[in-house]
């Protein structure tokens, strides 16, 4: 009995548990931060009708948040994001850039976005052009500055 | 049959660990992020590497000379203090009338005006306030210094007074209310009003536009940066070698949020760094923003420049 059912029995559950806990792990850090994105987008359509003050230092907020959250999500090498990631953070962008002048979630997550341009550019063909043509501009502007080069960086400083 | 009986129910059980184990597994981590985002919507801190913003906590001057101020309160209760002495306000540019203002004679920045003038608040050459490390003391060498202290209070100019700033300010903001009229329609003429209100990286272009038009300086701010017009802007100067801008940066702290209305704030950091205009409660430079950029990007304030006025005296 012992040999014909407890032992395989007890193989067979270990060994399961032990493939599953490595295939729970990956399902957890693809998952990583979705829902604090997906938080953090219910708060920008909050904001979304909102043009006081108040509201543009509440945006700003959220998108320190935004890059607190990406760079902790994102790989520490090749700054990728996994689908779901990318899925929550095109969302978001979506509904910041509109609404900043500055677009402060692009200038400041920069090297993730072009690590992952090819899909989050399949993200954002989905949305209305005028939105997709803003987002566009504002990621060659930043692009645009930082390929800028330096003539004088000695330059005398104040302070 | 037993065989046949035992393989399937290994198989059976293989199976209910393949699927509820995950399952188990995925329910406890969503209870997880379910809590982690309560959390976050409570404002607690759930995770350590996310930005919390709250207000900086700051003890107030009353808090941490609490003592003294005992002292000095209970000094002046008893009547040994004597009371503040009322000092007249300084003349300002706006309350004269042009004809007081036509005989003034020209020969020095405003800064110096004041530090001459006779209607201006007196001040002492004070020593240093003690330190927090004086406070370590304690018996009775704390209490004289405690009396002391309460004593060159009374002696120092009160905080009233200190308003070198505020009269700078408003100064200048009375002589070149050119600049805080008009800018707030130049800017929208400009670059502003090109591609719509937001970031184009043009920020030096939009803002020396705007300063020419309004007559505020001449000629453009030489440079390909931005960053580079907060030590032109520093050494520039008029025909009587006097200095054009006057940069209170240092005196408000290298806070942009505390610039007065019509200043020009200039940043370093990154690669051209930034330069902007204080339009009413905005911030405009090819775009408008109701922050400065170095709440969104790390920028450094260098600059926050004033224009001086060119030629003023005391009437008085």
């Amino acid at each position: 009995m012992t040999e014909t059912v407890v032992k395989p029995a007890l193989f067979t559950v270990l060994w399961t548990l032990f493939v599953l806990a490595f295939a729970s792990f990956a399902h957890a850090s693809d998952k990583e931060g979705v829902k604090d994105l997906q938080a953090i987008h219910a708060d920008y359509v909050k904001l979304a009708q909102k043009k006081d003050a108040a509201a543009d230092s509440e945006r700003n907020k959220l998108q320190h948040e935004v890059t607190s959250v990406i760079n902790r999500i994102s790989d520490a090498k090749t700054k990728k994001l996994s689908n779901s990631q990318i899925r929550a953070f095109a969302s978001v962008i979506a509904e910041a850039v509109p609404r900043d002048p500055i677009a402060g979630v692009i200038g400041n997550n920069l090297e993730v976005m072009r690590a992952n341009r090819k899909a989050l550019d399949r993200e954002f063909a989905r949305l209305p052009k005028a939105k997709r043509k803003r987002i566009n501009e504002a990621i060659k502007v930043f692009e645009d500055e930082e390929a800028r080069g330096t003539n004088d960086t000695n330059e005398p400083e104040a302070n | 049959m037993t065989k046949w009986l035992t393989s399937h129910f290994i198989f059976r059980l293989a199976i209910i660990a393949t699927f509820a184990v995950p399952f188990a597994i995925g329910v406890s981590a969503e209870a997880q992020q379910r809590t982690r985002l309560k959390a976050r919507t409570d404002s607690k801190p759930s995770n350590p590497f996310m930005v919390q913003h709250r207000p900086v906590k700051t003890t107030s001057t009353a808090k941490r000379s609490g003592n003294v101020l005992n002292l000095y309160r209970a000094a002046l209760t008893a009547g040994k203090v004597p009371a503040k002495p009322q000092l007249k306000a300084p003349i300002m540019l706006r309350d004269l009338s042009p004809e007081e203002q036509a005989r003034m004679e020209a020969f020095a920045s405003c800064v110096e005006c004041f530090k001459n003038a006779t209607t201006g608040p007196f001040s002492f050459a004070l020593p240093r306030l003690p330190t927090a490390k004086s406070y370590a003391l304690f018996g009775e060498e704390a209490e004289k210094l405690k009396k002391n202290w309460a004593t060159m209070q009374m002696l120092r100019p009160f905080k009233d007074n200190f308003f070198w700033n505020n009269y700078v300010l408003k100064y200048t903001r009375a002589s070149f209310s050119n600049l805080t009229k008009i800018t707030a329609e130049e800017v929208k003429r400009t670059r502003h009003g090109i591609s719509g209100n937001r970031y184009k990286g043009y920020c030096k272009e939009a803002v020396n536009d705007i300063l020419v038009r309004s007559g505020v300086i001449e000629s453009r701010i030489p440079g390909d940066h931005a960053r580079q017009s907060a030590p032109y802007l520093r050494t520039l100067k008029d025909a009587n070698g006097q200095n054009k801008f006057i940069d209170i940066a240092a005196s408000i702290g290298h806070d942009a949020s505390k610039a007065p209305e019509g200043a020009i704030i200039v940043y370093s950091g990154g690669r051209s760094g930034h330069i902007e205009i204080k339009v009413g409660t905005r911030y405009c430079s090819d775009y408008c923003a109701s922050e400065p950029i170095d709440r969104v990007f790390t920028r450094k304030v260098s600059g926050i420049f004033l224009p001086v006025v060119k030629k003023v005296a005391w009437a008085k």
